[in-house]
């Protein structure tokens, strides 16, 4: 990619992805509406009827991750985009080091979550592998989605999309955390170089020429996954309320609805994975 | 405001002077220079005055200028022609006579008689101590005036600036080792630059410097951080600061210094982000979008 083409590319990122949000919002709208006629909307918040929750409840820790991590990463959206956009006078400072408090948190919030997925007594990452069976499922829930039928296959606490979803999550989280910090240019104490000279100087710096160009690459990868976590997250919010409005509640320690609800929208199947605890959601199939 | 007691016996003598002044009518013009005290006595058209004043303090300048309800009514409307003492005194010039840069001073009314714009005269009167800066100011684009060699600068250029434009006059900050100054002139790049290059003070809007600027980011370079200041060039010249030839040095002040000509295309970005977008079909096709919604709620 020459140059000139980062350059423009940096224009038809702002330019494609906000056009692409208002598409997502406009799209979510027209699916809320398909949730009114199709009747799901009242059959789950008038009648009562959400998914079937299967397992113990949800650990505490899953939940308080999770709250701590939708709050920064609100954060780091609000705060990203003011810096590359500032849209009132006098913040950048501010967000600056509001963004960069964030930045910590979630990154000390991504290594203890995926310690406890795979480390902990309640270790949950079995939750979102991937199995045959959700692939051949697949066209089944998208079919669901999209309300041409009107149930979707029940395997475990998620289901394809939300695995596929929440495991992408990790790796963007990854090198977001990776890009952002290579966007810092003070001196660290003692050794007198950078995050950004330490992450990209040695490599990429030395392959470009520049250990600023280095940065820039790396502050558009940034931003790109900024974008990508603003969309997955508004539609994980979306769907979170509309699928599965009592597991919302829980996460954010609300009084649920769940426990006086008069049914179950499918049954559960004996496919269920072991464990509690989720990524971002948690209890049963939900979004 | 304190006066010590001499300046306060001129104050005092001035204002009886004035005040008689105002009541002595002279139908004849004669002018007297006491070279002692360079005070005038000079019957003039308008407002008819004869009167003296001393102009070795400025004191005698704000027996009248000084007051906040001197104003004029001028062809644009009132005018004041009020100095705050206040500022005077807190800016770098607090011991500077008034007649130090209005150096085309008459002690008659009006002060000017030699029809110069006085204004003009003492915008570019800082050449007379700020030699330096002057020197590299008539090196640069906006020389046009003030490397002439009399006090009075041309009057047929209007349109460059003078030292006062920039800076201001009576309410001038200190900038050298000044924080403070140096900040509120940071925040002035309207003003100083802004009023005259509008478009490029509109089209300077990429994210990281221009948006950032025109939100009062601190950090965020104003115009002179890039263009540099007294010695302007245009861009295309080799003595710009923004000359190809001179960006990676200009960017690298900033930029650690380890920048390349791949990281210098983002210079492209810095004014021409608007054209830029204004070029990007997607969003054209989103504008035309807008505007064929907008139509159709209009009709």
């Amino acid at each position: 990619m020459s140059e000139i083409a980062l350059t423009e590319l940096n224009v038809w990122l702002d330019v494609g992805f906000t056009a692409l949000y208002v598409v997502m919002v406009v799209a979510l709208t027209v699916h809320f509406f398909g949730n009114i006629l199709s009747g799901r909307i009242k059959k789950r918040f008038v009648h009562k009827q959400w998914p079937h929750h299967d397992g113990p409840p949800i650990p505490f820790l899953p939940k308080f991750l999770h709250f701590q991590h939708v709050f920064s990463m609100f954060a780091l959206g609000f705060t990203g985009l003011y810096i590359r956009f500032p849209f009132f006078d006098g913040g950048r400072t501010a967000m600056r080091w509001i963004h960069y408090v964030f930045m910590i948190i979630v990154t000390i919030n991504l290594i203890w979550r995926l310690w406890y997925a795979f480390f902990a007594k309640q270790r949950d990452y079995r939750e979102f592998a991937i199995t045959k069976q959700d692939i051949v499922t697949a066209p089944k829930v998208v079919l669901y989605y999209i309300f041409v039928k009107s149930s979707k296959p029940h395997l475990g606490k998620y289901n394809v999309m939300q695995k596929g979803t929440y495991t992408l999550f990790v790796p963007l989280l990854i090198v977001q955390a990776f890009t952002g910090f290579a966007l810092v240019v003070a001196p660290l104490p003692l050794i007198d170089m950078s995050p950004r000279d330490l992450l990209l100087g040695w490599w990429l710096g030395a392959l470009l020429g520049s250990t600023d160009l280095a940065g820039w690459y790396a502050r558009t990868v940034h931003y790109i996954i900024t974008w990508l976590f603003i969309i997955l997250t508004t539609i994980h919010a979306y769907l979170s309320m509309t699928e599965d409005f009592p597991a919302f509640q829980s996460f954010f320690g609300l009084p649920s609805s769940h426990d006086s609800h008069g049914g179950h929208d499918h049954p559960p199947t004996s496919t269920h994975a072991s464990g509690t605890g989720a990524l971002a959601p948690s209890m049963g199939e939900r979004e | 405001m304190k006066l010590s007691a001499r300046a306060y016996a001129a104050t005092a003598i001035a204002s009886l002077a004035f005040a008689c002044a105002m009541v002595a009518v002279h139908g004849s013009a004669h002018a007297v220079e006491d070279d002692a005290t360079r005070t005038h006595v000079v019957p003039v058209n308008g407002y008819d005055v004869d009167f003296t004043l001393p102009t070795a303090a400025k004191a005698g300048c704000m027996v009248c200028h000084g007051d906040e309800n001197l104003i004029r009514l001028k062809e644009d409307g009132l005018r004041s022609f009020y100095v705050d003492p206040a500022q005077l005194e807190a800016g770098p010039h607090a011991a500077v006579q008034c007649a130090g840069c209005h150096l085309d001073f008459a002690f008659t009314a009006p002060h000017v008689q030699s029809g110069e714009d006085w204004q003009r005269v003492s915008r570019s009167a800082c050449k007379n101590c700020h030699q330096d800066q002057n020197r590299a100011l008539g090196q640069g684009v906006h020389r046009g005036e003030v490397d002439a060699g009399g006090v009075t600068p041309s009057a047929e250029t209007t349109i460059v600036p003078l030292c006062g434009d920039c800076h201001g006059g009576h309410d001038i900050v200190a900038l050298t080792d000044n924080p403070a100054g140096q900040s509120g002139m940071h925040a002035n790049g309207w003003e100083v630059c802004g009023r005259c290059h509008e478009e490029h003070w509109e089209n300077y809007n990429d994210y990281y410097h221009g948006r950032a600027y025109h939100r009062g980011a601190l950090d965020a370079p104003a115009c002179w951080d890039c263009h540099g200041y007294h010695d302007i060039y245009p861009s295309d010249d080799r003595r710009s600061r923004v000359h190809p030839d001179r960006l990676a040095q200009t960017c690298g002040a900033c930029h650690l210094g380890d920048v390349n000509e791949g990281y210098l295309e983002y210079a492209e970005l810095i004014h021409g982000q608007g054209e830029m977008l204004a070029a990007n079909p997607l969003y054209s096709l989103i504008q035309r979008l807008r505007s064929a919604v907008a139509d159709m709620f209009s009709r």
